[in-house]
């Protein structure tokens, strides 16, 4: 008595769990930073998210892949989902910059006059990053919120990483020179 | 300043990142006042949205090992339909047996029982039906009314528009089809016609029968209350805000179901995936008496303020409404035991209510992020089956919990109708037949195993896509029904052997 096409999967090779968890400890992060960029929102990005390792650990003899081949497969079916969004909702509007936080800081320990200056650098920062190109807007996104490397950042954003290296530097010390009269 | 344009170098600016991040959480001293102050407002301006990102990752890892669990250990998912305990991975997964072993005892009892009390019911029914059993069939003790193979079809009931709804008497000897036209006749010769058509309403129309046969609820943009036995209109009851504006749904007809159906291949099953339809309007409402005969429910998809309305039969006093925003109830259906109410919507949910609650006792999401078009509870109203539009998949889910019970992928084309065995261990599935090049050359019932997702047996006698199902209450026969509006404007049902 088999559970139908699943115990079957199983048989041929499927993941186990371990290998699934490391698999998506490893992927899933960059990956989500792509999709999110090229989705309108999280609940969507998570949707395909989910779909790409379902479909993963779906496949027969994916555990039979060598590594870099499980990568370059997670990353075809991620952007031929990406491309299936947009031919699917083509009127839908795609916003992949978001708003950064402008709530203030809440900074303990800070004499008036210093808090009213760091309130002042965080409103230059938001201004600053906000005249930022959206290239760097997004490299700034992908480091900050989903806490890829250069190397990662290059994958998602289909850059060099020699590229995506000297953008962020450059835009950190930019922006840092916001703060160093302080 | 050029000194500064530099604090941040190509080579090392992911160390450097790191590093500062750690110093912002208190972990080293500071070396950098600047540097520092910055990392600590980027952390700031992005918290909110790390906070999301950290959220997304563990819910998508959840979803992801709640579909794959099925793979990982069955014994934990199929505790009760197992028939034979597996090797699990699960140490309690063996603890599970002893119990289920006595209640199926008990279930085989009762279903002997059930099964020699039909077959009396049967031979009774045989006398009285005589005239219309087969003139070449063979009669025997086991088979008494229906001495055919499996799929053999019994009747074939024409009609002039696609038709979306059928449902049995509760002893199993009438049909009502409901599409342009509501009409109810014997289920073995598409006698005694009656139609029940509310004069000045466009259908497409859903018509139910009560659990205790005396009423037939028909809809269409209100609600109508027949007498099952005269014919005659006992009540009608508009819906809330429209009494004055009926609305008829306009162009109805089986396109809306399968306009993204034509092309084939694998990359347009992936490309399915997140479609949903621009048509959402034209999909006939449903209707759904609740198993007590008090209440039923219906799918009211005014635009503008769609919504789940229960009234109360026959007073037509509103016992319970459930608004949805822009989302369109597309598929309603109280659980057996009458304690939930299923509600599928087009934003791809299932939520199952409890009456008088405001807030749903569990919302199901369609794993394949599809349309779900049509629900049906098990007979023992513990799972939920559902259609996901776009996947071609049925699933079957643990009603308050959404556990995956079983997934079905028999189909290559969308399912539309569903239907329990009343002995709660099949499925039959309705949905369109295609040929190699993926154009659609007619209607299809699948019937299979719950337990195993096996294809017991495929149904293939409809000319058109097939659009309703419904497995009589006796076990014995299937009514599935379909059409075309959009070319030959013609319809059919056809009534056939279960097996």
């Amino acid at each position: 008595m088999i559970i139908g096409n699943q115990m079957q999967r199983q048989g041929k090779k499927g993941l186990d769990e371990d290998a699934a968890t490391e698999l998506y400890r490893r992927h899933a992060p960059s990956i989500l930073a792509y999709l999110r960029m090229h989705m309108s929102s999280w609940e969507e990005a998570e949707d395909v998210l989910v779909e790409v390792f379902l479909a993963a650990l779906e496949k027969e003899n994916f555990s039979t892949l060598r590594e870099n081949e499980q990568r370059s497969w997670l990353w075809r079916v991620a952007r031929n989902k990406t491309i299936d969004g947009f031919r699917a909702a083509q009127r839908r509007q795609i916003l992949p910059l978001e708003e950064i936080a402008e709530t203030t800081l809440d900074d303990e320990e800070l004499a008036p006059e210093q808090f009213a200056l760091r309130q002042e650098e965080y409103r230059r920062l938001h201004t600053s990053i906000e005249h930022l190109s959206p290239l760097q807007q997004q490299v700034l996104q992908m480091r900050f919120v989903h806490e890829l490397r250069c190397a990662d950042i290059a994958t998602a954003l289909g850059k060099s990483e020699a590229a995506v290296r000297m953008l962020l530097s450059r835009t950190l010390s930019l922006l840092r020179s916001i703060y160093e009269k302080h | 300043m050029a000194e500064n344009e530099h604090f941040f170098t190509p080579e090392s600016v992911d160390e450097q990142v790191e590093r500062l991040l750690a110093q912002h959480n208190g972990r080293f001293p500071t070396e950098d006042e600047a540097s520092r102050y910055l990392m600590k407002d980027l952390h700031h301006a992005y918290q909110a949205q790390v906070e999301q990102r950290q959220q997304t990752l563990e819910s998508a890892w959840q979803r992801i090992q709640q579909r794959n669990r099925l793979v990982e250990s069955p014994t934990e998912i199929l505790p009760v339909i197992q028939g034979e305990p597996r090797r699990g991975r699960r140490r309690n997964g063996r603890m599970r047996y002893s119990q289920p072993l006595n209640m199926v005892a008990a279930v085989i009892v009762a279903c002997l029982l059930i099964g020699s009390l039909l077959v009396v019911l049967n031979i009774a029914r045989q006398g009285q039906y005589s005239s219309m059993v087969r003139p070449t069939a063979t009669d025997t003790a086991s088979t008494p009314v229906l001495p055919l193979q499996q799929g053999a079809t019994v009747y074939t009931y024409p009609d002039s528009s696609a038709i979306y709804s059928v449902d049995w008497s509760q002893d199993s000897t009438r049909i009502i089809s409901s599409g342009a036209t509501v009409r109810i006749w014997d289920a073995m010769t598409g006698g005694h016609v009656v139609a029940l058509t509310p004069a000045q309403v466009t259908g497409p129309f859903a018509a139910r029968w009560s659990a205790d046969n005396k009423f037939i609820a028909t809809a269409a943009s209100g609600l109508q209350i027949w007498n099952a036995a005269t014919g005659n209109l006992v009540t009608s009851c508009p819906v809330p805000g429209n009494q004055t504006a009926i609305v008829p749904l306009k162009n109805s007809g089986s396109s809306a179901f399968f306009s993204y159906e034509n092309s084939s291949g694998a990359l347009q099953r992936v490309s399915a995936i997140n479609m949903s339809l621009t048509d959402k309007e034209t999909v006939p409402v449903n209707v759904a008496w609740s198993p007590d005969g008090k209440y039923v429910a219906f799918t009211d998809k005014n635009p503008a303020k769609p919504m789940v309305v229960v009234w109360d039969i026959p007073s037509c006093k509103i016992a319970d409404t459930h608004p949805y925003k822009k989302d369109i109830p597309y598929d309603v259906k109280w659980s057996p035991d009458g304690k939930y109410l299923a509600v599928a919507t087009s934003d791809r949910i299932v939520q199952v209510w409890e009456m008088g609650k405001n807030q749903p006792t569990y919302t199901y999401h369609d794993s394949y992020v599809t349309d779900i078009f049509s629900i049906a509870w098990s007979p023992d109203s513990k799972w939920i089956a559902s259609t996901s539009f776009g996947s071609h998949k049925v699933e079957v889910w643990d009603a308050l919990n959404g556990a995956l019970i079983q997934e079905y992928s028999g189909h290559t084309a969308a399912v539309t109708s569903l239907t329990w065995s009343p002995d709660g261990k099949k499925i039959a599935s309705g949905s369109s037949s295609m040929d190699a090049n993926g154009a659609i050359t007619g209607g299809e019932v699948q019937i299979w195993d719950v337990k195993t997702s096996q294809t017991l047996y495929t149904y293939h006698d409809h000319a058109h896509p097939v659009l309703a199902v419904a497995w009589s209450p006796n076990g014995k026969l299937i009514a599935s029904a379909g059409g075309d509006k959009s070319s030959t404007s013609d319809g059919e049902v056809k009534v056939w052997v279960a097996g």
